[in-house]
């Protein structure tokens, strides 16, 4: 058998793709002109599928600083944190973010991905057992397999099925790592928090709860803030790459032992460390967001506004209004010629395909920023409007 | 605990319910590709499974999950390790 005859569907897929012209998964952006906008196939583009929620990639303090950093300390560390990858600006964010969030400990990884890939392997074994949200993200269930523990998923925002999973397991219950996220990539729901916190009371075990898309964009420090579940959540991981406009990710604790991660997770020390300048946005971006509560009210003034707009025009979307606004169709060849109408009238938004979609829909997903106009956003929903035009309406609604 | 055989026939029942077009579930059928369904489709079908028999499936043992007789093996040791 040749090595690459798993690719035959994908190739397969991907000669489809061809023959009409679009790329959704291979979209350059060949000049950023804002935060918000872009040049893409030569047009000027609002940009809606970025996860820059608050705007902050031109903020020109985070410029500044970033500039400011490259220039005393390098471009980058070429090297992993346990080696000559720890700056003196690596232990100051990661104190940033301690004191942020007013846990005992953090630590600072390269990526978000890798900050759940590094947490969830090093924290557990294969005598562990992890309960996890069946809608939580790739990096979720990578972390989880190369942990080697046993993994269970319960149904997606369902306490009910949470604990009846957590009763199954019996006395081992009291030591599981139950995972849930703030705000789902996929439908920018939340996780209800409250309830999955009472289940975790019940039963015992440890609760991580992922803020990659709810950091800055629920509250400041997001869903464990906003529902005040501190005590009972016992880790909090999130990313620097959506809210905060950089890349980088983190996961705090109270829990002592936090500490021990860094010498046993392998994606925390086979990996070169952020690069000053990264960090050096990064703290000037955590600052920002702690001064600005009119960014995230215009966050969700434009999220609202959007919603609005895409339920007037008949859109199936996500379960509650957040800044993650997905478009749920039941047919592959729509979601394309939808997607591409919306490139061809300047708007770029997510094309997500099964298997990474819940109920195995196709998804335009949105994320709004707070950096959007009310015009741009009236623009992106006006494109939706017209691209409809020319799809088949039956797998829209 | 029930037997082998049993647990087989109502696992086909459960999967039968789900299965689309023509496919007749026997302990042959071949999960991700005869039972008519997309692959998050048949997650979300396993969910029933373990409620069916109030268990949990770990994701761990999926990889080396096939068939139907694959899956209810699976489903045997789960059950005779709860006693």
């Amino acid at each position: 058998m040749s090595l690459f005859k798993k690719f035959e569907a994908l190739a397969a897929r991907q000669k489809e793709l061809d023959v009409t012209g679009a790329q959704p998964f291979n979209v350059v952006v060949e000049r950023m002109i804002s935060a918000t906008e872009g040049i893409v196939d030569g047009r000027k583009t609002i940009l809606a599928g970025t996860n820059n929620y608050l705007g902050l990639t031109f903020h020109p303090e985070c410029i500044e600083a970033a500039r400011n950093a490259v220039l005393s300390e390098g471009t980058g560390t070429t090297g992993s944190r346990m080696a000559n990858g720890t700056f003196a600006s690596h232990i100051a964010l990661e104190r940033d973010i301690s004191e942020f969030f007013g846990r005992r400990g953090a630590i600072v990884f390269s990526t978000g991905y890798l900050a759940n890939l590094g947490i969830l392997s090093a924290l557990t074994n294969r005598d562990d057992v992890i309960v996890i949200d069946g809608d939580c993200h790739a990096s979720i269930y990578d972390g989880c397999q190369m942990s080697g523990a046993e993994v269970i998923r319960f149904r997606h925002n369902d306490a009910n099925d949470l604990a009846k999973r957590l009763r199954r397991l019996g006395e081992r219950a009291k030591n599981a790592l139950i995972v849930v996220e703030g705000i789902y990539s996929m439908l920018g729901d939340c996780a209800p928090m409250k309830e999955i916190a009472d289940v975790k009371r019940e039963y015992g075990g440890y609760l991580l709860v992922d803020e990659a898309h709810s950091l800055g964009v629920l509250s400041e420090r997001g869903l464990v803030e906003v529902t005040d579940e501190h005590t009972s959540v016992d880790f909090i991981t999130g990313t620097f790459s959506k809210s905060l406009g950089a890349t980088g990710g983190f996961c705090v604790s109270d829990l002592p032992e936090l500490e021990l991660v860094r010498v046993s997770s392998r994606p925390y020390v086979f990996t070169a460390s952020m690069s000053p300048s990264v960090i050096a946005s990064t703290r000037v971006a955590l600052a920002v967001l702690r001064r600005s509560p009119d960014l995230r009210a215009q966050l969700w003034s434009n999220a609202n506004r959007l919603y609005e707009l895409l339920s007037q025009l008949g859109l199936n979307l996500g379960p509650e209004v957040s800044p993650v606004i997905a478009a749920m169709l039941t047919d592959a060849d729509d979601a394309l010629a939808l997607w591409t109408g919306l490139l061809e009238r300047g708007v770029y938004v997510n094309l997500i395909f099964p298997p990474a979609t819940p109920n195995s829909s196709y998804l335009l997903r949105c994320s709004v920023s707070a950096a959007h106009t009310a015009e741009q956003i009236d623009q992106i929903g006006a494109a939706f409007a017209a691209a409809l035009g020319d799809c088949d309406r039956s797998s829209v609604a | 605990m029930q037997s082998y055989e049993e647990n087989l026939a109502k696992l086909c029942n459960v999967l039968q319910e789900h299965a689309k077009g023509d496919v007749v579930v026997s302990s042959d059928t071949l999960l991700a590709s005869e039972l008519g369904i997309d692959s998050a489709r048949l997650m979300e079908v396993l969910l029933e499974v373990e409620d069916a028999f109030d268990v949990s499936i770990p994701l761990n043992v999926l990889p080396n999950v096939y068939t139907v007789s694959d899956l209810c093996s699976e489903l045997q040791k789960i059950l005779g390790a709860r006693g």
